[in-house]
């Protein structure tokens, strides 16, 4: 699938990754500044920074302009924060290829799905869909013990 | 006489080989884009001719300590089966022909855990040197 996909680049505060499009229900600024979202958004939506979610040390700096990409759970939709969401990713797709088993077999997670190759150097490919419904279904003290979900105001 | 032909490479102060039939090239060290949730032994991936790799680092399987690479530090892009890797090393030395009967079993007092990594060991220029058996190595690797 992800190799006719359209893929964003999702920059944390510690790595790049990449994600197919299609995952993506929406993507919106997110001032923290201010504690507004830039566009409208329907109250109740979680929201959780995407770094930690996925490594530890990918430390979570509240109180700077974000992006949150919303994707659907089956629970309703969750907002990921990212420092920086840049949707030019679709012309290195061709570049797509599948982990090799020997790393996906020892993934404590399965949420890499691939890789993308930008200037020679590889980027991991996120399933944010498979990342966002493990995650739900883990108690937050199982996913690195930082209870940052809160809910979004418009 | 047979001859067995081995790169000879270095992991911190201790000299390994590899066959060199297991050996595809060696390529300078670069980054490796990390991989959050992979165990120490294979801590990223990088792109060698358009090929994503795992990197894989032995040291912690020998018991040996880890540090930043120096300039010396080498990929060897190697294979097993249809398992193809690039394998972490301090610094390369040769390419050279050992004959056969002068690799001779890995002593049993050693490590275990370093024991079951080895094929054989031998002398070159006097240094002591193991190599590598592959298999278990990747065995190793997915355990």
């Amino acid at each position: 699938m992800e190799q006719a996909a359209h893929f964003i680049a999702l920059y944390t505060e510690r790595h790049l990754y990449a994600a197919p499009r299609s995952h993506i229900q929406a993507l919106w600024m997110l001032d923290e500044r201010s504690g507004a979202a830039h566009q409208d958004a329907d109250k109740g939506i979680w929201v959780q920074p995407l770094g930690p979610l996925i490594d530890p040390l990918d430390v979570y700096v509240p109180g700077r302009r974000q992006q949150a990409l919303v994707v659907a759970t089956s629970a309703g939709p969750l907002a990921l924060l990212v420092r920086r969401a840049d949707d030019t990713l679709g012309y290195v797709a061709h570049t797509y290829q599948p982990l090799a088993p020997l790393l996906r077999e020892r993934l404590a997670r399965p949420w890499f799905s691939g890789t993308l190759i930008v200037e020679e150097q590889p980027i991991l490919v996120l399933d944010l869909l498979s990342l966002v419904e493990i995650r739900r279904t883990l108690p937050l003290d199982d996913m690195y013990g930082t209870d940052i979900s809160r809910h979004l105001s418009a | 006489m047979e001859t067995q032909n081995l790169l000879l490479l270095q992991l911190q102060h201790e000299w390994y080989a590899l066959p060199g039939s297991a050996v595809r090239a060696v390529t300078r060290w670069r980054a490796p884009t990390p991989v959050p949730g992979a165990p120490a032994t294979i801590p990223g991936i990088i792109s060698q001719r358009g090929v994503v790799l795992p990197v894989v680092d032995v040291r912690p399987l020998l018991g040996l300590p880890d540090g930043p690479p120096e300039r010396s530090a080498r990929y060897v892009i190697t294979h097993h089966g249809d398992v193809e890797l690039a394998l972490y090393v301090d610094g390369i030395h040769d390419l050279t022909d050992v004959p056969a009967a002068e690799l001779e079993p890995p002593p049993s007092a050693l490590n275990p855990q370093r024991l079951r990594l080895l094929r054989a060991v031998t002398r070159v220029d006097e240094r002591p040197v193991a190599l590598f058996d592959m298999a278990a190595l990747v065995a190793a690797l997915r355990d």
